[in-house]
């Protein structure tokens, strides 16, 4: 059994993650997706065998395909001017072969595609919540200006908005950076209704919340963290990439556990990071999932979650088992070992300027 | 182009504003070893269909 991870091996939770399954006796590959290029060119054979090469790497019965960070499909070059948006789609149908033929094949995938696809949706993700018992506050998602306002005007709750995806705008003019986060929204702060038709968006109850919740769900296993946030932000991602927030180990109650239980099996996924925020009653309130999100910083801001050896126990468990992770993880170094292990490399690194790095970036604009 | 708040996305007019060492500590472009300084980035190299760097 190998691991094969879908993402750059370079990606930050691909390299911890690798690294410790190596040194705990693991085999691990790596193939960010299907490209031009040697190393990203992939065949399907599909015959009374079929065999799967993406990349050097064979995919074989049993091995274990994380679906980290597949990378979108990138055409040769050297193609003519007028091949190319023929050869952009062709290459967009095989990655889409590739991605979604996995899951037919005797492997174990973490998720399967077509899990993914299905439960990156918002929409998907608040309904299937509230069907599952979890408690969801009221949404609106909508690109209507009257229904925008309807939904405003005629709530007695206090309302946020927030983006379907994030985004980040770099200011070329005075420099740094600006980024989509939740934010509360009034009635009375509306823009004009064109506005409204820029984008659709997100608009929801707010959650008067103590603190914010981090859900990790490994299988049947799921752990829980306490993020609590000096600033008392609406949204602590920023905060916690900065480093200012603090994470406690806790329990998640047994209705939340249950809930979360039936809809990571309604969702067809076994791994994933669910958002909860803990009202002034001590209720979790359902907010998002990510089916790939971090976690490893869960262990830089508290060592014991343990979660790089928890998840490396958990990818390479037997199949139907059923032993706790804690059982296995001592098997596998700690993401603190990792960065010790970084720190001996980190000065030998260029400095990347992130604007050169990644000027496709579907997630990045530029404004004067 | 105009660049006023009449003509902005909400999510851009309501964004939260960080310093350019603040950025440098959260969006890493994914290079080995990774530069942020939480391993809660956000990855803006392009994934398919959602997959976002996102914490």
């Amino acid at each position: 059994m190998k691991v094969i991870v879908l993402a750059q091996e370079n990606d930050n939770h691909t390299a911890p993650i690798k690294w410790a399954l190596e040194k705990g006796g693991c085999q691990v590959a790596c193939w960010a997706g299907v490209s031009w290029t040697d190393a990203q060119q992939t065949s399907l054979l599909l015959n009374e065998q079929p065999r799967v090469n993406l990349g050097p790497h064979t995919v074989e019965a049993g091995d274990v395909i994380w679906i980290r960070r597949l990378e979108q499909p990138v055409y040769n070059p050297n193609v003519s001017e007028a091949d190319r948006k023929f050869a952009e789609m062709e290459y967009r149908s095989m990655h889409n072969c590739t991605a979604y033929l996995l899951e037919t094949l005797p492997v174990w995938c973490i998720n399967k595609f077509s899990a993914s696809r299905f439960i990156n949706n918002k929409s998907v993700q608040l309904l299937l919540a509230r069907a599952c018992g979890l408690k969801v506050p009221k949404a609106l998602l909508s690109n209507s200006p009257a229904a925008v306002r309807d939904f405003l005007e005629h709530n007695s709750n206090r309302a946020i908005c927030k983006a379907f995806m994030p985004h980040v705008w770099q200011r070329q003019g005075v420099g740094g950076v600006a980024v989509t986060e939740t934010f509360e929204l009034t009635a009375g702060q509306l823009p004009a209704d064109e506005v409204l038709t820029y984008a659709p968006g997100i608009y929801q109850d707010m959650v008067v919340k103590q603190f914010d919740i981090r859900t990790v769900i490994m299988g049947h296993r799921i752990y829980s963290y306490a993020l609590h946030n000096p600033k008392k932000a609406l949204d602590w991602r920023q905060d916690a990439g900065m480093g200012k927030i603090e994470v406690e180990i806790v329990s998640t109650p047994e209705d939340v556990q249950q809930g979360i239980l039936a809809f990571a099996k309604k969702a067809g996924i076994c791994f994933g990071s669910m958002d909860f925020a803990v009202d002034a009653d001590g209720r979790w309130w359902f907010l998002e999932i990510n089916e790939q999100g971090q976690f490893l910083w869960l262990d830089q801001f508290n060592p014991e979650a343990r979660l790089q050896q928890k998840f490396c126990a958990f990818i390479t468990a037997p199949e139907g088992s059923t032993e706790p992770l804690e059982a296995r993880e001592k098997q596998f170094p700690s993401f603190d070992e990792y960065l010790k292990m970084y720190e001996t490399q980190k000065e030998s690194q260029e400095p990347i300027d992130i604007a050169a790095a990644i000027p496709n970036s579907p997630y990045l604009s530029q404004e004067p | 182009m105009k660049n006023d708040r009449d003509n902005r996305v909400l999510s851009r007019t309501m964004a939260r504003l960080i310093t350019p060492e603040e950025a440098e500590a959260v969006f890493g472009s994914g290079a080995f070893p990774p530069h942020t300084n939480t391993a809660c980035s956000f990855a803006l190299v392009g994934s398919t269909d959602g997959d976002v760097g996102e914490c």
